[in-house]
C-alpha cells in the first residue's frame, strides 16, 4: 500500500479510529488496552505490507521472530562469548537474508564476468521484498544493543513485533533504534493535540514534497535518464538537478508522512532528513541527509572500527601516519557500505567512493565539523530554534559554499541515477560538451520550477524546525489555512496513477 | 481527541470538501468534446454510415467533411484499443445505417493502454460523460479536478469564454491547442518515438484480443472494418522499432487475410504526404487531414461499387 494511494485514504482513518476510539477511549483503564492498541499496530502492519505480495511477510515474521529469541537468549546468557554468540548468530542470519536476495545475484554475476563465464544458470533471480534493508537494520540495531547492554532484551513479543513492523516506517524507514522506539510500544499512550496537529502539517508537507515536486520531476528526469543519446547537454545538466530534487521529495517526503503517521498514532520517530541542500560541505550534507542510516553506520560500524580517534598499540611507528590510515580506511568503509546498502550495483559503489573522496580532506584536516550549527543563524544562537538568532537571508560566502556542495551532490546524483557505469560515463561525455550553453528541452515548466520554488522557500523559513510546515512563525490563523488549503489543492491536482517510492527499492 | 477531530473536521476537511465539489462543479460546466460527442451519438446514431475511431492520430487525421456518407469521428487524443472497443459497443446498436467504421491502428497502437503513462487524464472523460464503468472507485478516472494539465488549459485561456472542446460538429480535431508554429520534424520526431517506444512487447495479447472482439462484433452486424495506419513523416517512420513495428503490421495482414469484411490500409509511408501536410511528425494538419479523408472517402466509394 502507497501513502499516496486511494486505499491508504480509506485504511488510515479506519486504523486511526480504532486505535484511538475502540481501543484507546473504550477500553481505558483496562490492562488489556495497551494489548489491543499493540495487536491493531501489528495487524495493520501486516496488512499494510500484504498489500504488495503476502508471501514476503513471513520473511517479516521470521525476522522477527528470529530477533526476539536472540534478545532474550542473549539477556539470559551468563557467559560473555555465548551472548556473543547470539547476536552475532541473529546478525548473520539477517545478513544472509538480505544478501540472498539483494546480493547474491551480483555477485555471482560479477564473478562470472571477471572469469569469463556464463552465470546465468547460477542465478536465483529473486524478487527483491520491499524494505527489506530498512527492517533488516532495524533488527540488527536491536540484537546489537541488547547485546551491548543499552537496553534490556524484550518478553513482549507483540510489542516487539509492533516495533519491527511499524507501518509507517516499515518499508522506507527512517531506521529506528530499538532504545527510542521499543519502549513506546512498552509504555501506554494517550492522544496528545499538539502532536496530531503537527502530524497532520508533516503528512500535508510530506505528500507535497512528494506528490507535487518529487513526481513532477520524475516525469521528465525518467524521459530523459532513459534517452541520454537524444538529449543536449543543457537538458541533461537540468535533469541532474531535477532529479537531485526529486530523490529529496521522495525520500524526504516519506520520511516526513512516516513521522507525521507515527505522531497520529503516539509514536516519536526519528528524524531521518534536516534540509541537507543547504549544507555549506560535504560532512555536514552527511549529518542531514538520510540521517537513520548515516547515524546507524556510524554508530555500529564506524566507532567499533575506531572512527576518527582509533586507539593505536603502544609503541606503533609513524603513529601520525597510521591513525591517518585507520581513519581513511574506516571512511571509506562506511561509504562503501553506505552505498553498497542502496543495491548491487557498480553505481552504488562508485557513489559511495565519490562521496568517501569528498568527505576524506574534512576528515583529515578535521574540518568535518567546521559546520554544526543551521545555515545563516548568529553564532551567539543559543540553539537552533531561537528564532531571533535565524538570519533571513544567507551571506554571499554561505551561498557560494550551499552551491558548491549542491552541485557536488548533483554530480554524485548521476551516479546514483544511472542504471549503470556506461550510462554514468555517457551521461558526463554528454554533458561536458558546448550545448551546455543551449536551451533545455523542457515542456510545461511551471509544474517542476513552481513547486520547487515553494519547497525551497519553506524550507529555508522553516529549516530550524522539524518540518517545513511547522507554522511557528506564523500567527495569523487564516495565513496558516490559507497555506494549508493550497499546498492540499496543489497535491489533488497533481495526483494521478500511484508512483512509487524511490527508496522502497532498497 | 475530540477537540482534535473536530477542529479537524469544521476548519480543514469540510471548507476542503466545499472548495473541492465548486472546483469540480465549474470544471464540468466547461464545454468538452466528451460531453459533445456524446450528446451527438445520442442525437444522431441513427443516421450515421461511417464511424471513425482511434488516439490524435484518427482525432486530427480525419476529417468527416471530406466524406460522401454521413461521417463521425469518434476519436480521442491518446484512446486506445479498449476504449475504441467501449464506444462501438455503447453506440453499435444505434447505429442502424452504419456501413463502416474506421479504426486507426498506430505503431503504439496495440502496445499501449489508456491507463499507463500520460494519458490516464483522458480516460476520466469515458467515465464523467460517456458512461463507462471501467475503473468504478478510483477518485482519479472520476474527478476532473484531479488533472494538472487542466488548469494549464484554463490559464492559457485566461480573460476568453472557457471551451476545452477542440472537435468541430463532426467530431474532428480541427481546432489544436499547442499552437502553430512550423515544426521540427527531427527533434519532435525522436522524443515521440521514444515515447512511443516504450511499452514492451509482450503487451499486444490484450488489444489483440480486442482488435479481435471489435471486427467478430461488426461481421455479425454485417459492418466493414477498415483498419488503417495514418501517415506519419519521414523523421518518424524512419526512427521506429523494426520489430515492434513489424508486429503490428503482420497482426493488421491477417486480420484482412482472415476476414473478408477487413481492409487493412497503411498508409504510414505513403510519399504523397509532403512536409505542408504535417503539424508535427505524427500528425496531420488540416491540409494533411482533408488529403487522407479524401483517400479513404475514395476507398470506400470505389469500394462500394465494387462490393
Amino acid at each position: 500500500m502507497l501513502f499516496n494511494s486511494f486505499e491508504f485514504l480509506v485504511f488510515l482513518p479506519i486504523v486511526f479510529a480504532l486505535y484511538w476510539w475502540v481501543f484507546g477511549h473504550a477500553m481505558r483503564g483496562s490492562k488489556y488496552q495497551l494489548v489491543c492498541q499493540n495487536a491493531l499496530v501489528v495487524g495493520a502492519s501486516y496488512l499494510f505490507y500484504g498489500w504488495w505480495d503476502a508471501r514476503f511477510l513471513l520473511l517479516i515474521a521470521f525476522t522477527t521472530l528470529c530477533s526476539y529469541v536472540s534478545g532474550i537468549a542473549i539477556g539470559r546468557s551468563q557467559v560473555r562469548w555465548h551472548k556473543k554468540a547470539w547476536m552475532l548468530g541473529n546478525v548473520l542470519v539477517n545478513l544472509f537474508i538480505l544478501g540472498m536476495y539483494k546480493y547474491y545475484d551480483f555477485f555471482v554475476s560479477s564473478l562470472a564476468s571477471l572469469l569469463q563465464i556464463d552465470a546465468q544458470k547460477h542465478l536465483l533471480h529473486l524478487i527483491l521484498p520491499v524494505g527489506i534493508s530498512f527492517y533488516t537494520f532495524q533488527a540488527l540495531s536491536y540484537s546489537i544493543d541488547v547485546y551491548k547492554g543499552k537496553l534490556p532484551p524484550t518478553t513482549n513479543l507483540l510489542a516487539f513485533t509492533a516495533f519491527l513492523s511499524f507501518f509507517p516506517q516499515l518499508v522506507a524507514g527512517p531506521i529506528e533504534r530499538a532504545t527510542n522506539l521499543l519502549p513506546q510500544f512498552l509504555q501506554k499512550r494517550s492522544f496528545n493535540y499538539a502532536d496530531g496537529v503537527d502530524g497532520l502539517r508533516q503528512i500535508l508537507w510530506g505528500m507535497f514534497k512528494k506528490v507535487v515536486v518529487a513526481d513532477n520531476c520524475a516525469y521528465y528526469v525518467d524521459i530523459i535518464f532513459a534517452d541520454i543519446e537524444s538529449h543536449n547537454a543543457a537538458t541533461l545538466a537540468v535533469a541532474a538537478v531535477l532529479f537531485t530534487f526529486q530523490i529529496y521529495g521522495d525520500f524526504s517526503g516519506y520520511s516526513d508522512i512516516a513521522i507525521g503517521l507515527g505522531k497520529l498514532f503516539g509514536i516519536k520517530l526519528m528524524r531521518n532528513f534536516n534540509v541537507p541542500y543547504f549544507s555549506r560541505d560535504i560532512a555536514e550534507f552527511w549529518r542531514r541527509w538520510h540521517i537513520s542510516l548515516t547515524t546507524w553506520f556510524r554508530d555500529y560500524v564506524y566507532i567499533p572500527l575506531g572512527g576518527s580517534r582509533p586507539n593505536l598499540p603502544q609503541g606503533t611507528a609513524h603513529p601520525t601516519l597510521y591513525k591517518k590510515a585507520i581513519i581513511v580506511r574506516n571512511t571509506f568503509t562506511i561509504f562503501l557500505l553506505s552505498g553498497f546498502w542502496h543495491g548491487a550495483n557498480w553505481t552504488f559503489l562508485v557513489w559511495g567512493t565519490y562521496h568517501a573522496l569528498l568527505f576524506l580532506p574534512l576528515i583529515l584536516l578535521e574540518k568535518n565539523r567546521k559546520y554544526t550549527n543551521v545555515v545563516a543563524t548568529c553564532s551567539m544562537a543559543k540553539d537552533a530554534t531561537d528564532l531571533k538568532a535565524v538570519k533571513c537571508w544567507p551571506s554571499l560566502s554561505e551561498v557560494a559554499k550551499m552551491t558548491i556542495t549542491f552541485l557536488l551532490a548533483v554530480v554524485g546524483w548521476v551516479i546514483f541515477r544511472s542504471d549503470n557505469m556506461d550510462m554514468t560515463l555517457l551521461y558526463f561525455e554528454r554533458l561536458c560538451t558546448p550545448q551546455l550553453w543551449d536551451m533545455p528541452y523542457l515542456t510545461n515548466k511551471v509544474f517542476i520550477f513552481l513547486p520547487l520554488l515553494i519547497m525551497i522557500g519553506m524550507e529555508w523559513f522553516n529549516r530550524t524546525e522539524n518540518h517545513g510546515l511547522a507554522v511557528r512563525g506564523i500567527h495569523n490563523n487564516a495565513v496558516r489555512y490559507c497555506i494549508y488549503f493550497i499546498l492540499s489543492l496543489l497535491i489533488i491536482i497533481n495526483m494521478g496513477p500511484q508512483q512509487n517510492f524511490i527508496y522502497f527499492q532498497f | 481527541m475530540k477537540r482534535f477531530l473536530l477542529k479537524t473536521m469544521l476548519t480543514y476537511i469540510l471548507p476542503m470538501l466545499l472548495l473541492l465539489t465548486g472546483i469540480e462543479v465549474v470544471l464540468r460546466s466547461i464545454d468538452n468534446d466528451y460531453r459533445n460527442k456524446e450528446a451527438w451519438m445520442q442525437a444522431n446514431a441513427p443516421s450515421v454510415q461511417v464511424l471513425t475511431f482511434g488516439s490524435s492520430h484518427g482525432f486530427y487525421g480525419i476529417r468527416p467533411d471530406c466524406f460522401d456518407k454521413k461521417t463521425y469521428n469518434l476519436g480521442f487524443p491518446s484512446q486506445s484499443i479498449q476504449y475504441d472497443q467501449y464506444l462501438l459497443h455503447r453506440y453499435i446498436n444505434k447505429c442502424s445505417s452504419l456501413q463502416t467504421i474506421i479504426l486507426p491502428v498506430s505503431y503504439f497502437s496495440l502496445f499501449s493502454e489508456m491507463e499507463d503513462g500520460g494519458a490516464w487524464a483522458h480516460v476520466k472523460g469515458y467515465h464523467i460523460y460517456m458512461g463507462c464503468t471501467y475503473h468504478p472507485i478510483n477518485p482519479i478516472y472520476h474527478l476532473e479536478l484531479i488533472n494538472k494539465e487542466k488548469y494549464l488549459g484554463i490559464a492559457k485561456q485566461m480573460g476568453k469564454p472557457l471551451n476545452f472542446a477542440v472537435a468541430d460538429s463532426l467530431g474532428w480535431g480541427y481546432k489544436r491547442q499547442w499552437g502553430d508554429q512550423k515544426p521540427n520534424f527531427k527533434q519532435e520526431a525522436m522524443h515521440t518515438v521514444a515515447h512511443h517506444s516504450r511499452n514492451s512487447l509482450q503487451s499486444t495479447l490484450p488489444n489483440q484480443q480486442r482488435l479481435t472482439q471489435i471486427i467478430e462484433t461488426c461481421q455479425q452486424k454485417g459492418i466493414n472494418v477498415i483498419l488503417l495506419t495514418t501517415p506519419t513523416h519521414p523523421s518518424y517512420y524512419t526512427l521506429l522499432d523494426s520489430t515492434m513495428w513489424g508486429k503490428t503490421q503482420r497482426i493488421c495482414e491477417q486480420l484482412d487475410k482472415k476476414y473478408e469484411h477487413v481492409t487493412y490500409l497503411n498508409y504510414l509511408k505513403d510519399s504523397t504526404f509532403t512536409d505542408d501536410d504535417f503539424y508535427d511528425a505524427d500528425h496531420l494538419n488540416r491540409q494533411g487531414a482533408a488529403k487522407l479523408s479524401t483517400k479513404l472517402n475514395n476507398w470506400l466509394c470505389g469500394d462500394a461499387v465494387m462490393r
